[in-house]
Parts: structure tokens; C-alpha cells; sequence
């Protein structure tokens, strides 16, 4: 077992939790695909509450919350409330509902221009601070990604840090199949940022990426190369799974594959 | 209204320095005084308006208080997802200012009308919207809007606008303006065609008629309990809007109108009608066309009244 590995398996649990909390929704590939990323930001990067965060891609919200438990922001016990009526944990994060959670998120591509607005606001106060938001790449379809791009670049943004949960696949297809002829790295490039090619898997690297100072003037684009449905087999790489909750005889499945892993 | 806009607004950048102005590139040398005063506080965001809300949002997130400026139609219904989302659902302050209201740009044709903003923007919970009706109430409503802890929306005209008050105006926005007190009904406007209602004034004079007028400065929170209390009479009501029907000012009277349930008021509604303006015409002419100049008014209120 790798040194990576071993901390793939720290994970096992917080999949489990997805995996639970997914019998009442859909998303749980999503939330599969970006947990590692999440455990290596909260565990090892952000100091919390000075360091912001904005979940761009709401949609993957299981996996905030999973990660939110097992750091102390809300009780393991809420996790079982998860989608029902009357939980303050819905399907995309509500706001001013949770402590550190500072922004509601779901519909895509409004999350970079307010990051880069909290950016903006702490070269301005001189506040080194961190900022972090975490997209999709079907969230780069929205033109209001590039907006905002384009404009943190101008705004000579180094203390702003995006990262790309790239699982090549959307709601209904694969990026790469729905934005035929784009290149996500030359794309960001071209919008004057920093960009830097890891596995969105690979704890560690993430941890040294995630930590490490950014001595160029531009803001700075963490492309992580993920598979939806990350650690289930049979949920790996299968667009169904955007959509379909866990029925019982799913989760004993995915639970034996984790247990296993 | 853009220059009393501009001269207050640099007032408040001096005394706090918490104000950022950010602009869609938009306001050519308009904001070049603010800029000699703090450069790192004028940021052009360039032509990209839902980028502008969003990063506005982060700046009132960690503190600061941003005003947006772009024309109308630009810095609201472009962005509008923005808007709900970033502004009024996170609950951040960011003052939104939209140049030309109405008809202001004229000329330019319905790209450039703001002829929907308030109504739209009237669905959003949260959200206050102010309609100031000349330069000095631009000023009023600038001095009450840092006591405003939501998001607002600040609708100006162009830059013609006459001065309509002869006296102090009352500081509380909240509560509307009387312009003239008369027996013979009401007419209710929000924002610069309050200057066309005023000019209807003479013509009803010399058929004997007085109405009063109001001038509803914030459109939202709506002022129901003011109106309520002075519409309880059984006097016909007109409303004037340089605004389409949907969400706006005749909306809202109407449905006050409808919850009294004894004397039931004649009551009508001059808005812009629905459909798009097919010619070149300069702002006046476009009131002419749609029946919102001050002749139309008058015609209007005395026919609600021989009604």
C-alpha cells in the first residue's frame, strides 16, 4: 500500500457517510468524486474561521457536510438528518445556517466572482488570509465562471486559489464530449492564472499543492483530475449515478467494496 | 440624478472608507474624483456584470460596502441570478445603481429601457428598492442607505431631471412624499415621472380638479400601511409608472385597493404598455407613445374622475 493509498483508505468512513446520506438524494458520485479533495482542504489547509472557502458546486454537498462532521463544524448526529424536512442540511447548503459555511450554493457559477471578491477585499486590508473555491468541471460551461476568471486575473488575485474537481463527466455527458474543442489547462492559462495539474485522488500531492505559496502575481488553478463515483465500483465513471439515490441493497454493496478497499 | 449621484456618493467615499465603487465600465470621467481620492477603492470590472455582483458580494462579505453601477438594464436583469443569489439570498449588501430608468436612454432603444427592473427585482425577498423622483431626493436616499442593512437598488434617471421640491424633503424614505394636497382623489408615482404628474397639475386645475399627489420613494418594503391609511376614502386613485404593468406600482396600490373591502375605489393604472417600442424616439416622445406624458395624465385622472 502506498503512503497515498493508506490515506485514500482514511477516507473509507467518510464515503460511508456519503453513501448513507445518499439514500435520500441523488448527487452521490459528485460528492464520491470531490471528498478526498475536501478531507485534504479542511484536515491539512484551511485555518478555519480566518481562511474562506466557497463550495462553488453545491450539488456535491454530502461530501461538505461528511467532511464538516469529521472536523467539528456540525454534530456526526446531523448527518442523519440529511434531506429531511425540517433538517437545516439540504441537498445544496442553505445559508447562515451552518458556522463557517459562508456561502449557499447550487446554482453554478456564482461561486468564483465571490471568491474573488473576498480575495479583492483581503490584498486590501492585507490580510494573507486564504481563499479557496471549489468548482466543477461542467461548472466552467457557465460563462460566468470566465467573468469572473478573466476579471481575478486582472485584479491580480495570488491569494486566490480555485480548484477543478475534473471528472470529465457532467449532469448528462462528459466535459470533454460537451465542450469539444476546449482545453481546460490552456483555457485557464490564456485567462492569465497560475495552473497546476494533480490528482484530485492523491492526498498528499494535494496537501503539498493546497499548502504551498504562490510566488506569481495571478491567481491560481488547482486542475484535479477525479473519477465520479470515486472508491464504488460499480457507481465509477457511470452517469446514472449523478442522479440515482442508494437503495438498500446498493449501499450493501458499495459498503462491502469500501470495507474492502 | 448622475451628477447629484456622483457629488454625494464622493462625500460618503471620503467619510467612509469602507465604500468601494465598482462600475461595468460604464460612467465615462464620472468617476475620475473618486479615483484622485482613493484609486484602490474604483475598480472597473469591465463589461462583465454578473462577475461585478458576485465579486461585490465577496467585498460585502468581509466587510466592505460596494456600490455597483452600470445602466439599468445592464446591472440588473443581466446579472439577475446574481442578484438573487449572491445579494439577497446570501444576504449581502451591495448598493446596485442603475443609470436610466425608464426611458432615460431614449434614443438608444429597448436594449437600453429600464423598463422591467423594479418588477423583477420586487420578487426577491430582502431586497430594497428605492425610486427617487429628482436630484435631491438622489441625495436623501443616499444619506438613509447606510442605515440599510440588506441589499438595495437604487434606480436613477439620466441626468435632466428637474429639481421638484421647493421645500425640505422629509428624511424618513420609508415613508412617501406629498406634492400636492387636494379633495378630488390621488395620483401615486415612483420616481422621475413625478415630474410629467406635476405638469399635469395646471390642466386639472382648470377643470376644477385637485388631486393629491404622492411620490413613493422606497418601492420596496412597500409603504402598505401609509397608503392603506390614506386611500380608506372614496376618491378614484391613478398610478403613474415609467415601468411596465407586471410587479410594479399599479400591482401593488391595486392590491390594496382589492383588500378594501367597503367603498371599493375608481381606480386606473398608466404604465409602459407591453410590447416593444418599433421607433427612434428621445425620451419625451416615448412617454408621448405610451401614454405616460403629462397630457395623457391629465386626460386620464379627469376621465377616473367624471367617472
Amino acid at each position: 500500500m502506498t503512503h497515498s493509498n493508506k490515506k485514500y483508505s482514511d477516507q473509507v468512513l467518510l464515503r460511508r457517510q456519503i453513501i448513507e446520506m445518499a439514500t435520500h438524494s441523488s448527487h452521490v458520485a459528485v460528492s464520491l468524486s470531490c471528498i478526498d479533495i475536501l478531507a485534504a482542504l479542511y484536515r491539512e489547509t484551511l485555518n478555519l474561521p480566518q481562511d474562506s472557502f466557497i463550495f462553488s458546486k453545491g450539488h456535491g454537498a454530502m461530501a461538505l457536510y461528511a467532511v464538516f462532521a469529521e472536523v467539528g463544524l456540525i454534530p456526526h448526529s446531523l448527518l442523519k438528518e440529511y434531506a429531511k424536512n425540517g433538517s437545516i442540511l439540504a441537498e445544496h447548503p442553505l445559508a447562515k445556517k451552518i458556522n463557517c459555511l459562508e456561502f449557499a450554493t447550487g446554482s453554478l457559477g456564482h461561486g468564483l466572482a465571490v471568491a474573488a471578491g473576498i480575495a479583492k477585499a483581503k490584498k486590501i486590508m492585507s490580510d494573507s488570509s486564504k481563499t479557496f473555491v471549489l468548482m466543477g468541471d461542467g461548472e466552467c460551461n457557465e460563462g460566468s465562471v470566465w467573468e469572473a476568471a478573466s476579471l481575478a486575473a486582472a485584479q491580480e488575485l495570488p491569494n486566490l486559489n480555485a480548484i477543478i474537481d475534473w471528472n470529465n463527466l457532467q449532469a448528462c455527458g462528459s466535459w470533454s464530449n460537451i465542450s469539444k474543442g476546449s482545453d481546460m489547462i490552456k483555457s485557464w492559462q490564456a485567462f492569465g492564472w497560475e495552473t497546476v495539474e494533480l490528482s484530485g485522488h492523491d492526498y498528499l500531492a494535494m496537501v503539498a499543492h493546497f499548502n504551498a505559496s504562490n510566488t506569481s502575481n495571478k491567481p491560481r488553478v488547482f486542475l484535479c483530475h477525479t473519477i465520479k463515483g470515486k472508491g464504488v465500483d460499480f457507481m465509477e465513471n457511470n452517469l446514472e449515478w449523478h442522479y440515482r439515490s442508494v437503495s438498500q441493497e446498493d449501499r450493501v454493496r458499495a459498503e462491502n467494496q469500501l470495507n474492502n478497499a | 440624478m448622475r451628477n447629484a449621484f456622483f457629488d454625494e456618493l464622493t462625500k460618503i467615499f471620503v467619510k467612509d472608507e469602507k465604500v468601494i465603487f465598482i462600475t461595468g465600465d460604464l460612467g465615462y470621467k464620472l468617476f475620475d474624483t473618486l479615483k484622485e481620492i482613493d484609486a484602490e477603492r474604483v475598480i472597473n470590472v469591465g463589461i462583465r456584470e454578473a462577475a461585478m455582483v458576485g465579486f461585490a458580494a465577496g467585498l460585502a462579505h468581509k466587510g466592505f460596502k460596494p456600490f455597483i453601477y452600470s445602466i439599468t438594464p445592464f446591472a440588473t436583469l443581466r446579472c439577475l441570478e446574481q442578484i438573487k443569489i449572491d445579494l439577497c439570498y446570501n444576504k449581502n449588501k451591495v448598493v446596485v445603481v442603475g443609470i436610466g430608468g425608464g426611458y432615460s436612454y431614449g434614443p438608444n432603444g429597448p436594449t437600453h429601457f429600464g423598463l422591467e427592473d423594479v418588477g423583477v427585482l420586487n420578487t426577491f425577498p430582502n431586497i430594497h428598492i428605492l425610486t427617487p423622483a429628482d436630484p435631491n431626493e438622489v441625495v436623501t436616499c443616499l444619506r438613509k442607505i447606510d442605515s440599510i442593512k440588506e441589499p438595495v437598488y437604487l434606480r436613477l434617471g439620466r441626468n435632466k431631471e428637474p429639481c421638484l421640491y421647493s421645500n425640505d424633503i422629509p428624511e424618513n424614505i420609508s415613508e412617501p412624499t406629498r406634492f400636492a394636497e387636494g379633495p378630488d382623489g390621488t395620483i401615486i408615482c415612483n420616481g422621475f415621472i413625478l415630474a410629467e404628474v406635476l405638469k399635469a397639475l395646471p390642466q386639472l386645475e382648470e377643470l376644477d380638479i385637485r388631486p393629491t399627489v404622492i411620490q413613493i420613494r422606497q418601492f420596496k418594503p412597500f409603504p402598505v400601511v401609509f397608503l392603506k391609511k390614506m386611500l380608506d376614502k372614496s376618491k378614484p386613485v391613478l398610478t403613474v409608472e415609467e415601468h411596465v404593468a407586471a410587479g410594479g406600482l399599479g400591482s401593488e396600490v391595486g392590491k390594496i385597493i382589492l383588500s378594501q373591502h367597503e367603498n371599493r375605489i375608481p381606480f386606473s393604472s398608466l404604465t409602459a404598455p407591453d410590447c416593444y417600442l418599433e421607433q427612434c424616439f428621445d425620451r419625451d416622445e416615448a412617454l408621448v407613445w405610451s401614454n405616460l406624458d403629462s397630457n395623457s395624465i391629465f386626460k386620464k385622472f379627469s376621465e377616473l374622475v367624471n367617472q
